[in-house]
């Protein structure tokens, strides 16, 4: 559902005859009323699977990527459809925790707007069709040529079936061109690496054995393949008291990564390479420091603790670092005798990793040259996405024909001369690798709904070869397992070999190294530019998810939209208020783009922040015309530097910052020093250091004793923000999207939703906030219907067909979880679009209140089956940090009693007398004392 | 100005009474349309694709309920059986003739045969077969005597109110597991609380989220 779809929108006006025509129409139907008992239809199988039992799920062992590299998944399917993604608890890159962009891919496979057949020119054509004039019998020009003339663009991937299938391609067309799209790959990494090393890599974190972890502009424990196990050995070192972990975070852009650090120190990009170096310098003789390190006090202390946890450190360099700074952070992790413990070097999993494959400027040459007769893309929208210099589209242009295979109708699709249906993530089949290099299955849970193929299958097709892509499949387990292709499907993937490499550090590049980190300072007015793939549709692939596109943007709760985003002082200094459009204009160059600023508190100064993959012109009616398009200010390299200028327009964004807002008392979020912690374990705040007494009767009262009593612990020492819980709760309980309008009038749905609060010093805590199922729920009070009422084991619950929609439960819940359906969003979709609601959830309809329900579907079905893995609510089960504990308080073994027996539990509003089911643990942290910025108690 | 004419007060009456009537009528009347077996869709056959009949299935072969409505044991879902199952028997038995002619058509064209639901709960009501079967209640207790309807209807209201009747005091409609599918047995409470015991007590859930999520 787009922001503009107005199927929901109710008729601005409706004119006399109008109303007469439908009152007509209305009587019509009673007087022909008997029509309501219609039955329902009955359809069972022809002939049924084995393995399918109606009403019951099926779990399978599947994968997503991120960036070509597998995340072990396990997918639900119901009746062969998939309706529910889960991490893969035994799959080392997920270890059972996901990010919400795996958690949003099942809305994506049913959308209305896939590619639904092979088109050419905009007609629809058939597999034949393109056969025939793509086929190796048709006569075309690269088939003589032993392959000049044809080129292919891929993703970066780690496909066992592609690289056997590029093998063939090569074989027979020795002078094709491939190309791996280099800007989604990670090429600084492997330069800083090569540089470092002497070779390219893959650089591993192991923070479950490192006591200090130093994060260069890197949100490791959100972004990239390794995110979410990274997660995991952070949270479980996040536990209050002796062997915390202490986190440096050094970043221009408010990032989950910096705002769950002990420390962070807002640094504009451009400037991590002098700090990186004046580490260095801290740490090692011979190295002189640069001039202009911010921080410069701080970076001394870091390098102090650093040295003291020699060989338990690591240092991360982010993604969109040029290649010096990861050549530093190698050299740091060399110095401080990391490598080999806490950081591990592996060749990258990628195919072709750092060769001439991601370089495009071969292709290019022969593009200018019009050497290109036929140029494939598979899997990728370069047109949109690609840095302006590639000048990709102007360049594509000039082969004869351009084949696309995407899901969308997309930029690049609409301008190939082919457009070919790309399949879904859940219906393809697969062996791909982890980051750490485990080989990782991934099969279809579905026949695939549109007649498409991937890059592998389109590859195949070249060649005039069909070959069924399970075959392919298991000849590529074949070659690398002992186990049969049943074996690895059932687990969804096997142990490779401890691939991990010592390599030996080049210290004699330090000095061009410098001088390259030297050049970078450059004093001129410009901003330096961070432009960053959007956490939630990436650079644009996932432009086509509502969900995605309704989930409110970490460091600004953005919704449908994205911004230029600035420090709020630099706002100030230039008179800029939030929502004002800017034009900012790549420094030494022409390119403009035109978006609204948004001031965030915590941004280093002098640093603009955008993210790609909005303002997209082409796709389904979801991606087109959200936000701006900011790729105009892309470069290949480096940190790019522009000019601002305001022009006076103002543009409306929608944001759930302000939305409900609790009023209160104490505060609502708690966090300490380490220190503080150890005084105060209770944290409480002054005169309330016992519990405020209660008029009402004993907690849990009323209920029978042999009842479980439900209840959530959160601990937010450990959340991350990185708002999986959010999706994983919208997929699990059927939750709208109800587009930018109705967000901006406070009415957006999500059950559970992440608060971004500002704590002393400025700094971010977020705290995720559902429903507290208060035993003393003031909602209930007021229902005049009995709608909301408590069950025996302390749910409060919802009876939607008993509601009315009064919403005085939602104007007397004092934490603003109720939330009312104002229209049928789910009404009148087409029939495969509503095959992703859960079938053991109601859908709700219009004028009906709604709330986090803990999952009772789940609890419900647990209690008189068990659960395989054992009970826990969507939210709980998606986290990759474990900070959701869930289960029955009146056992004191699980880990939810333990967790709400910890002193520093506490209720939020726990003054009211609401006595909330859902406590929160105060988040402590483990700051340098010797880095004196903050004290205390916050 | 006259005054009012003899009959107005006659008039008057019939306005009253009849306004009384109509706003004690209506709401009264709907209640009673709402809670009468022609809404309730009580004893009302419906048209099948195929003349299937319970009777000749379950009295004149013997075939056990779970022999086609085997998901009851495991799903929420009793299930329908698929054109396979049924083909089990008929391709060797009534092959030919009218009444088989659209089984015969679903398999040889591999479409589904499109039943026609006559136990329809509101979608906001999530019923549990297995979760029934393995708490000891039967079939009879809420499809009535299937094996002596030709066209299979409703014998019992699915409201709430005929569900929780049952919740509230189950043990009476409780049966042997050798009886679960059985016909014809009618509720007794010893026999129950013999049940009852066997299954460690029976506590079906009254609170809303038993069954509405």
């Amino acid at each position: 559902m787009s922001h503009d779809d107005p199927s929901w929108v109710p008729a601005a006006s409706l004119g006399r005859r109008s109303f007469l025509g439908a009152s007509a129409g209305t009587l019509g139907a009673l007087a022909a009323g008997c029509d309501l008992h219609r039955p329902e239809e009955l359809v069972p199988y022809v002939r049924r699977p084995p393995e399918v039992v109606p009403g019951v799920s099926d779990w399978y062992a599947t994968a997503a990527l991120r960036g070509g590299y597998a995340i072990g998944l396990l997918a639900e399917s119901r009746e062969g459809r998939p309706l529910k993604i889960e991490g893969h608890p035994e799959h080392p890159m997920s270890r059972g925790g996901t990010g919400p962009r795996e958690q949003a891919s099942v809305l994506t496979l049913y959308d209305r707007d896939r590619l639904e057949a092979p088109r050419e020119d905009g007609t629809a054509r058939s597999w034949a069709a393109f056969a025939r004039s793509f086929g190796p019998r048709s006569v075309r020009p690269f088939v003589g040529r032993r392959g000049e003339g044809l080129a292919l663009w891929l993703p970066p991937s780690s496909s066992a079936v592609l690289a056997r299938r590029l093998a063939a391609l090569r074989e027979r067309y020795p002078r094709a061109t491939i190309v791996f799209d280099p800007t989604s790959a990670p090429t600084p990494r492997w330069e800083g690496t090569r540089r470092a090393f002497g070779r390219p890599l893959d650089v591993q974190i192991d923070l479950a054995r490192a006591d200090r972890a130093v994060f260069l502009d890197a949100d490791a424990l959100v972004e990239g393949p390794a995110a979410l196990a990274l997660a995991r050995d952070w949270a479980h070192r996040r536990t209050p008291g002796e062997g915390m972990l202490r986190t440096y975070a050094f970043e221009g852009a408010v990032t989950s990564t910096g705002v769950s650090a002990d420390h962070r120190l807002p640094t504009p990009p451009g400037a991590i390479g002098r700090l990186a170096l004046a580490l260095l310098a801290a740490l090692r003789d011979g190295v002189s420091p640069p001039e202009g390190v911010p921080h410069a006090e701080a970076v001394r202390a870091v390098a102090r603790d650093l040295d003291a946890h020699r060989g338990r450190s690591a240092v991360v360099a982010g993604e969109r670092q040029p290649a010096a700074v990861h050549a530093l952070a190698a050299l740091l992790n060399a110095t401080l005798g990391n490598v080999g413990r806490t950081v591990r070097y592996r060749e990258s999993a990628l195919l072709e990793a750092a060769s001439g494959a991601f370089d495009p400027s071969r292709l290019f040459d022969a593009l200018d040259a019009d050497a290109i007769d036929t140029l494939v893309i598979a899997d990728a929208n370069p047109v949109y996405a690609a840095p302006p210099s590639f000048r990709f589209a102007e360049r594509a242009a000039r082969a004869t024909r351009t084949v696309a295979c995407a899901a969308f109708a997309n930029e690049t699709a609409a301008s190939a001369d082919w457009a070919l249906p790309s399949l879904h993530p859940l219906e393809r089949w697969g062996l791909h690798h982890a980051h750490d290099g485990t080989p990782t299955a991934r099969q279809p849970l579905i026949e695939p709904l549109v007649d498409g193929t991937t890059p592998e299958g389109l590859i195949a097709r070249l060649l005039g070869e069909d070959p069924s892509p399970r075959e392919a499949v298991a000849a590529a387990v074949a070659e690398r397992a002992d186990a049969s292709l049943d074996e690895v499907l059932s687990r969804g993937f096997f142990a490779a070999a401890d691939e991990t490499v010592t390599p030996r550090p080049r210290f004699d590049e330090l000095p061009s190294l410098a001088e390259e980190i030297a050049a970078e300072a450059r004093a001129d007015d410009a901003l330096a530019l961070d432009l960053r793939p959007d956490a939630r549709v990436g650079e644009g692939e996932d432009a086509e998810n509502a969900w995605l596109q309704e989930l409110p943007e970490a460091s600004t709760q953005l919704v449908w939209d994205n911004a230029a985003l600035l420090a709020p002082a630099e706002m100030a200094r230039l008179g800029l208020r939030d929502g004002d459009v800017v034009a900012l204009a790549l420094a030494g160059g022409d390119a403009s783009v035109r978006l609204p600023v948004l001031g965030v508190t915590g941004q280093a100064e002098g640093t603009v922040v955008a993210w790609l993959g909005f303002g997209r012109r082409r796709g389904g009616r979801v991606a087109r015309r959200v936000g701006v398009d900011v790729t105009p200010l892309r470069t290949v390299t480096g940190v790019p530097r522009v000019h601002l200028e305001a022009t006076g327009e103002r543009r409306d964004l929608a944001r759930t910052q302000h939305h409900h807002r609790l009023e209160h008392d104490e505060p609502i979020y708690r966090r300490a020093d380490l220190e503080a912690w150890r005084a105060n374990p209770r944290l409480a705040p002054a005169g309330h250091e016992t519990p405020p007494p209660s008029l009402h009767e004993a907690p849990d009262d009323g209920e029978p004793s042999d009842a479980a009593r439900w209840a959530m612990a959160i601990d937010l020492s450990r959340c991350t923000g990185c708002k999986a819980c959010v999706i994983a709760c919208q997929a699990e309980n059927d939750v709208p999207a109800v587009g930018k309008t109705q967000v901006a009038l406070g009415r957006e749905m999500h059950w559970l939703r992440i608060d971004r609060y500002l704590t002393e010093g400025d700094e971010v805590g977020f705290q995720p906030m559902l429903c507290q199922h208060c035993e003393h729920a003031p909602c209930e009070y007021v229902c005049p219907t009995n709608a909301t009422v408590h069950s025996p084991d302390g749910l409060n619950v919802m009876a939607y067909n008993r509601c009315v929609g009064t919403r005085f439960c939602q104007n007397n819940c004092p934490y603003h979880v109720r939330r009312f359906n104002w229209f049928d969003y789910q009404r009148g979709r087409p029939a495969r679009e509503q095959l992703v609601h859960n079938p053991d959830v109601s859908v709700r309809g219009r004028g009906v209140m709604e709330k986090c329900t803990f999952c009772v579907q789940r609890i419900r079905r647990a209690e008189r089956y068990g659960e395989p893995g054992g009970l826990r609510t969507a939210c709980q089960q998606a986290c990759p940090s474990e900070a959701i504990a869930f289960g029955d308080r009146s056992d004191p073994s699980e880990p939810v009693s333990r967790w709400q027996r910890q002193p520093r539990a506490y209720s939020v509003l726990g003054e009211l007398g609401t006595r909330p089911r859902v406590q929160y643990l105060a988040r402590v942290d483990h700051p340098n004392p010797g880095l004196r910025e903050r004290d205390g108690e916050r | 100005m006259a005054p009012l004419p003899p009959s107005a007060d006659f008039w008057l009456r019939v306005a009253l009474f009849g306004g009384a009537a109509l706003v004690v009528g209506v709401p009264v009347g709907l209640m009673l349309w709402f809670r009468s077996p022609l809404h309730l869709g009580i004893g009302q056959v419906v048209e099948q694709p195929i003349e299937f009949d319970h009777r000749h299935h379950t009295r004149d072969d013997g075939i056990d309920c779970l022999y086609c409505h085997h998901d009851a044991r495991r799903s929420p879902r009793a299930g329908v059986p698929s054109t396979e199952l049924c083909m089990g028997c008929h391709a060797q038995v009534w092959n030919e003739g009218r009444e088989t002619r659209p089984l015969r058509a679903s398999w040889a064209a591999d479409r589904p045969i499109r039943w026609r639901r006559v136990h329809d709960a509101p979608d906001f009501v999530f019923f549990d077969h297995r979760a029934h079967f393995e708490g000891g209640v039967g079939c009879e207790s809420c499809h009535g005597r299937v094996d002596r309807m030709a066209h299979v209807y409703q014998t019992e209201a699915s409201t709430m109110g005929g569900c929780l009747e049952c919740h509230r005091d189950p043990v009476p409609h409780l049966r042997p597991e050798d009886a679960l599918t059985r016909m014809g047995l009618s509720p007794s409470r010893a026999r129950g609380e013999r049940v009852a015991d066997r299954l460690g007590g029976v506590s079906p859930p009254t609170h809303c989220t038993g069954c509405h999520r």
